[in-house]
This record gives structure tokens, C-alpha cells and sequence, in this order.
């Protein structure tokens, strides 16, 4: 058995914040990742997929690798909205990077759902400053009156609304809407080591030079530094538990090798997603945890919710070009919290130069004249996102599958019903839809059903933060209850979902504050 | 040998049974034979450098079909790139080239690429017109299978890949997502007048 000080499972961008702030002060950590290398920064992967179109298959795993199974209503594949590699899912992303508000934290007490989080707005905003200076947010809160306190200023000047935006923007205003610049973690100019952005427009595909933060800007930093080691093509199989409630050691095995090996560490954070983090946890039962590790109230893999997107489309007589395409432009932060809040959720509005609302479908096109005519309409719409938050519900969970993986351990089973809360966030998020396409004085194309939402691969709550194991997993620090060095970071630690906001910024947060109590209490 | 009615019900039902069965199975498996049968490329050919008269070839196909201003050079650089890269498109490739000079040489006595913009391009959706119908691509599988091979390894690649460049630009873009376009360009109001349809032209760009 090899030995390691901290050993984090998962490389995304939850481990790989406590894999550099722990590094940052002087500590070892050995990140194992079940997903191959991912070169940073992605120029080959750039060229690949935006120049040749072609996914390259050595960055694939295979489906006895990664997989899972599903029921209940929705509608999409769960398993294609995780990346599995070096860096996990914020590799190729829209880097939109938004605190929560602070009712968010409180919805039982303040709207009568969902349930309070263990920790307040004031408690996570120092290390909200800290997340935003570690990715390099650029933002201004100056044009958007909704936004909530902040002790320091955004660390980069933000991406200001395109030409037509700001058209829109005035017209929303005269119908008393809002529509303001989008906080993301793009480098508007130069910053800790990565270029301007030159706006290459490929956000969700790859960025070719770094200006589009990833976590591997990070891990590889975490390298140089010789206190960190990332492992790649390597699934951590169980978690070993000591009689004392401590994590002794993981069992993991090299993806294509046959035999198991063990090592030691003095601390283990799970930092695999609000999928695998659950799953690792129940298939690391043994005799004292014959349920799984953490799981003695039964709340691992339960308490699951989604962000609910609903793509929407505007059509105008006029062309509303964008002038370009890449980073998201404007949003509105009006309908996170309304007066009405309770019955349903809050919304965010994404109404960004980016978006483009349906795809069109070219199958059939032989000529550029063809394809031309069906894209035409592309440049007269603009997609609207109705950016939902949603409550758990006992419908929705994730539990081990009969499916197995090659090594024999059960895939996770995810079982998701929309419910009545979220029919009735539709039917709010409907006559959103309705006054942005009156107050712009478009036409109303298309806003997708209350089941054909999309998560946005915002995946939360599976591990939820509380005070004790009778209601909840982890607790404020995201340390499994009645265990002294066993950690679950990322967005599987949530309460239910993060509002109607993006996750990331804040599962960054709670990350760094992991990563500052396990270096004073436990190091 | 005489059949009873009955008799005769039950045969037709089987047979009825047995082809709804057949045409359930045909249809369940049908992506399968497309890719076994007709699309499956040449992956015993290895990848290599595009031959100079390939090279030449596909790009006249190109600018017969892209009917618009495009940029030649990430055309040029995806046929070279997945010749080189990717196992089976080396000898695709050579195959198509093959396909369209023999289709010109019937026709007009020329190789495909020495024939006139207007010529190549009426060839072309001559020999694509199956594309809009589900018998003819049907009867293509049997008369002309290179054509269904050339329609999923080479048009449909380049619709995609001009859907995903030039036309960007075509329909009022600065750029397409793909170029570093800056982060000026998008907040000038200028940006906004430019009229989507100057680009588009019918006349000849080989």
C-alpha cells in the first residue's frame, strides 16, 4: 500500500480547487481521475473539433467505463452531459459564474420549500471574492441592481452588452425589465498567467489558448509545484473506513489492469459529481456502513435536483445580428426571487448575443443555397434561456443500477420526475417568455415544454449539507457526518439547487472553504 | 394440391405476419446495413498525404456544390487533414475522385475538375437528386452504391463544415466561431446594418 497525504477523487473543478489551494499552502494531494489526459491549454482538441470536426475517441471512455442508467420524465442523456477527463466538465463551458442570492440559502424559512443550507450568504462570501479571484471572473454589478453585496470588486472589467443587446436592453427597460452583462470567468484582459480573450466563439467546444478558465489551468500549476500528482485512467473503486470513523484508504484500480491496489491517505475528498460522488459513497458499503459511507439517515443519492432550461426562440422582422458570436452577453437577474416566490421557483433569463434557439436541420441540404436558405432564420432570432430553479422531491434520486461496470461495481441509476413546483416555474417562466417577446416586439417561436428541459449538466444535492446525519450527509464544511476526514465537495453537497443561479461559482466557494478547514483542522 | 379457405387465410396472415416482421427488422437494422454495407470507409487503405489530383478533385466538388464565396483554405486543410489523420479517408477520397471522374469523362469527355463550374454542379445534383427520396436512395444502394458513400463522407461533411464557417459570415457575421473575432467588433452599432444577402452570388469561383 502506497501512501498519500490528501486524495481527491475527481479532477473537475471541485477537486481541482482543493487540489490547488491546498498545494498553495504547502501540502501533498494525489488526484485520481477516472477519465484519460486532457492536454490544456485545448489547441489539439480546438483543431480536432472546430476546424475537422471530429471527436477524437482517445478522449472518450468507453460505455463499461462510463455509464449509467435512467427513468422518470427527463428527456435527455445524462450520461453525454458529464465529462469524464482530465478537468471534468468545466473544460468546455459557458463559465457563466454567479453567486447565489442570499434568500436562496434560506427558501423554507423565507418561501416554505425546499430547506435552509447550513451556511449564509455572509458566511461564503469572502471565499465567493476568493473563488472569483482564483478563476478570473469578469463582471461589473454597476448596470445590474439585483445583484447582491459584494465586499470586493470583480477581479476583471466585464464583457459588455453587444450592439443589438443594448438595443434590446432599452427597450426591456421601458417595459420594466432588466437586461445586464453576465459575470463569467473569461479573461477580458490578460490575467494570472492567461491572454485576453480573443473571442474565438468556440466557449463549448474548447478554447484554444486559456482565456476561458478550466481547471487544468490550475491542476497543472498544482503540479509544477511537486506537491501534487494527478493520476489519470483510474476508477477509485471504495472508500475504506477505519473502526475509529476515519477514511483510511482507497481502493482503486488503473483502468486497464486487472488487479486492485490500495493507498493510504490521511484525508479523502470525493469531488466526483453529484452522480459518481453518491455512487462511490454506497458502493463503499462494508460491515459498519452496510448502507454505504455517510449514509445512516439515508439521504446519500437522494434530495437530487436539476436546473430546469428552457430554450426559447424569438423571431423579429429584422436581421438582430449579434455582430459575433462566443462569450454570453445579457441577463437578467429580475425573476430570481418575485414577490410570489413560493408556489414556484426563481428564474434567471439568459437572453445572450450567444444563443440562437433551435438548430436547424440541414440533413437534407446538398448546396450552400439549401443550407443558407434553413439558416436564414438564424440571423432575424434570438434564443432565450429560461434559466429555472427546482426543489427535490422523492422522485428524484440516484441509486446503484443493476448495470455493472467492468469491474463488476453497480453504475449509478438516476431517476428524475418533474414536479408540480416545477410545472408551475414553467407556466411562471412562460409569461416571462411572453413579456420579452412583447417589450422587444418580436414573434414568439417556440419555448420548450415543461419535460423537455435541459439540466444544463447542473447536477446538485445528492450528498446534501446539514447539521446532522438524520437529515443530510456532509456538514457545512462537507465533511460526512460522524467521520473526521471524509469529504464530499461540489455540487452534490448542495441543498437542492443553488436558486435559479449557475452552480459553479459557488460549489468553487464551498470548495476553497473545505480546502481552508481541512488545512487547519486536519493538516 | 387445393386450399381450403381457411387454409388460405392462415397463408396470407403468415405471409403478411412475415413481411411486417422483415420490413420491423429491415427498418430496426437499416442504420446498420447503411454503415456495413454502403458507408463503411476503407479503413484498410492507411491514412496519408492527399495526392495532388484528389486534392484538386474535392475541391472542385466543393465549389460545385458551396455555391457562395467561402474560404477555400479550412476545406483545403479538412480533406488534407483527415487524409492524413484519419484511417479510411485516403482511399475514400481516391474512390470519390474516382466516382467523379468517371461520371464527368461520360459525360463531357473531361476529368471532373477541367469541366466548367456549371457543368460539375449540374452533374452533381444529377447524381444527388437521390437524396430527396427514400426509393431512389433505395434503388442507388443497387445501381450506384459509391454515391451513397460520397453523399455521407463527403457532402454532408461539407454542409456541416460550411454551416459551421462561412456561413456565418454569409448571414451578416463578423466571423465565424472558430476565428479569433476580438471583442470590438460586436459593440459596433455598424455591425448591425450589414446586409446578409451581399454575399451570396451564382456566378462562377473556380
Amino acid at each position: 500500500m502506497t501512501e498519500s497525504t490528501v486524495a481527491i477523487i475527481g479532477s473537475g473543478i471541485a477537486g481541482a480547487s482543493v487540489a490547488w489551494q491546498l498545494t498553495q499552502m504547502g501540502h501533498q494531494v494525489v488526484v485520481f481521475e477516472k477519465g484519460p489526459e486532457y492536454p490544456y491549454p485545448y489547441r489539439s482538441q480546438f483543431r480536432e473539433r472546430v476546424l475537422y470536426r471530429y471527436r477524437n475517441p482517445a478522449h472518450r471512455l468507453p460505455a463499461d467505463l462510463k455509464s449509467l442508467t435512467a427513468s422518470g420524465t427527463y428527456r435527455h442523456d445524462i450520461n453525454r452531459e458529464r465529462e469524464m477527463w482530465v478537468g471534468g466538465s468545466s473544460t468546455q463551458w459557458n463559465a457563466i459564474t454567479l453567486r447565489m442570492i442570499p434568500e436562496d440559502f434560506h427558501t423554507r424559512t423565507s418561501f416554505g420549500y425546499g430547506r435552509d443550507w447550513p451556511v449564509t450568504y455572509a458566511e461564503l462570501e469572502p471565499y465567493y471574492c476568493r473563488g472569483e479571484a482564483m478563476l478570473g471572473v469578469a463582471g461589473t454589478d454597476e448596470d445590474n441592481h439585483f445583484a447582491p453585496y459584494r465586499s470586493m470588486p470583480y477581479p476583471l472589467p466585464p464583457f459588455e452588452l453587444g450592439a443589438r443587446d443594448s438595443i434590446f436592453a432599452e427597450q426591456l427597460r421601458a417595459h420594466d425589465i432588466a437586461l445586464h452583462t453576465t459575470p463569467q470567468a473569461r479573461t477580458r484582459r490578460g490575467y494570472d498567467e492567461r491572454p485576453a480573450c480573443p473571442n474565438f466563439g468556440t466557449c463549448m467546444v474548447a478554447c484554444p489558448v486559456g482565456a476561458l478558465y478550466s481547471p487544468a489551468h490550475h491542476l497543472n500549476r498544482a503540479v509544477q509545484t511537486g506537491r501534487c500528482q494527478v493520476l489519470s485512467n483510474v476508477s477509485v473503486r471504495r472508500i475504506v473506513m477505519d473502526g475509529h470513523g476515519r477514511a483510511r484508504s482507497l481502493v482503486y484500480q488503473k483502468n486497464h489492469e486487472d488487479a486492485e491496489e490500495e493507498v493510504a491517505a490521511e484525508v479523502v475528498v470525493v469531488a466526483a459529481g453529484a452522480i459518481e460522488s453518491p455512487r462511490l459513497l454506497l458502493l463503499s458499503a462494508d460491515d459498519r456502513h452496510p448502507e454505504g459511507l455517510g449514509n445512516e439517515g439515508g439521504h446519500v443519492g437522494r434530495h437530487l435536483a436539476f436546473h430546469h432550461l428552457w430554450n426559447g426562440s424569438i423571431v423579429y422582422r429584422e436581421p438582430v445580428l449579434a455582430g459575433r458570436i462566443g462569450p454570453v452577453t445579457g441577463q437578467s437577474h429580475q425573476f430570481l426571487s418575485p414577490p410570489h416566490r413560493g408556489p414556484h421557483g426563481g428564474v434567471k433569463v439568459e437572453f445572450s448575443a450567444n444563443h440562437l434557439g433551435r438548430r436547424e436541420n440541414l440533413r437534407s441540404a446538398t448546396t450552400a443555397s439549401d443550407a443558407l436558405e434553413r439558416l436564414q432564420r438564424r440571423s432575424r432570432r434570438r434564443g432565450i434561456f429560461l434559466h429555472a430553479e427546482s426543489v427535490p422531491t422523492p422522485q428524484k434520486y440516484v441509486s446503484l443500477s443493476r448495470e455493472r461496470d467492468r469491474f463488476g461495481d453497480r453504475f449509478a441509476h438516476v431517476h428524475y420526475e418533474s414536479s408540480d413546483f416545477d410545472r408551475e416555474t414553467h407556466a411562471f417562466s412562460q409569461r416571462i417568455y411572453d413579456r420579452f417577446a412583447e417589450a422587444t416586439g418580436g414573434e414568439k417561436e417556440y419555448l420548450a415544454g415543461v419535460d423537455d428541459f435541459i439540466s444544463g449538466a447542473h447536477h446538485m444535492g445528492t450528498c446534501r449539507m446539514g447539521t446532522d446525519a438524520s437529515d443530510s450527509v456532509v456538514d457545512s464544511f462537507a465533511r460526512v457526518h460522524d467521520t473526521v476526514n471524509l469529504f464530499v465537495v461540489g455540487s452534490s453537497s448542495f441543498v437542492g439547487t443553488s436558486g435559479a443561479m449557475n452552480p459553479t461559482l459557488t460549489l468553487v466557494a464551498l470548495a476553497i472553504r473545505t480546502a481552508d478547514y481541512i488545512a487547519s483542522r486536519l493538516l | 394440391m387445393r386450399f381450403t379457405r381457411r387454409g388460405l387465410v392462415k397463408l396470407g396472415a403468415t405471409v403478411a405476419v412475415a413481411a411486417c416482421g422483415v420490413s420491423a427488422a429491415a427498418w430496426h437494422l437499416r442504420g446498420w446495413a447503411r454503415r456495413a454495407l454502403w458507408e463503411r470507409l476503407p479503413t484498410e487503405i492507411p491514412p496519408g498525404e492527399l495526392d495532388t489530383h484528389v486534392a484538386r478533385t474535392l475541391m472542385a466538388a466543393t465549389h460545385a456544390l458551396l455555391d457562395a464565396e467561402i474560404e477555400d483554405r479550412h476545406y483545403r486543410e479538412f480533406f488534407a487533414w483527415h487524409s492524413a489523420e484519419i484511417p479510411g479517408y485516403s482511399g475514400f477520397y481516391e474512390r470519390a475522385t474516382t466516382l467523379l471522374d468517371t461520371l464527368a469523362q461520360r459525360q463531357s469527355g473531361l476529368l471532373f475538375a477541367d469541366c466548367a463550374l456549371p457543368v460539375r454542379r449540374q452533374m452533381l445534383l444529377d447524381a444527388l437528386a437521390f437524396r430527396n427520396s427514400t426509393m431512389r436512395r433505395l434503388w442507388t444502394s443497387v445501381v450506384g452504391a459509391d454515391w451513397l458513400m460520397f453523399d455521407r463522407h463527403f457532402v454532408r461533411p461539407l454542409i456541416d463544415l460550411f454551416a459551421a464557417t462561412d456561413a456565418w459570415v454569409l448571414l451578416g457575421y463578423h466571423s465565424w466561431p472558430g476565428q479569433p473575432g476580438g471583442l470590438a467588433h460586436y459593440r459596433d452599432e455598424a455591425a448591425l446594418k450589414t446586409d446578409s444577402s451581399a454575399h451570396l452570388h451564382a456566378g462562377d469561383t473556380s
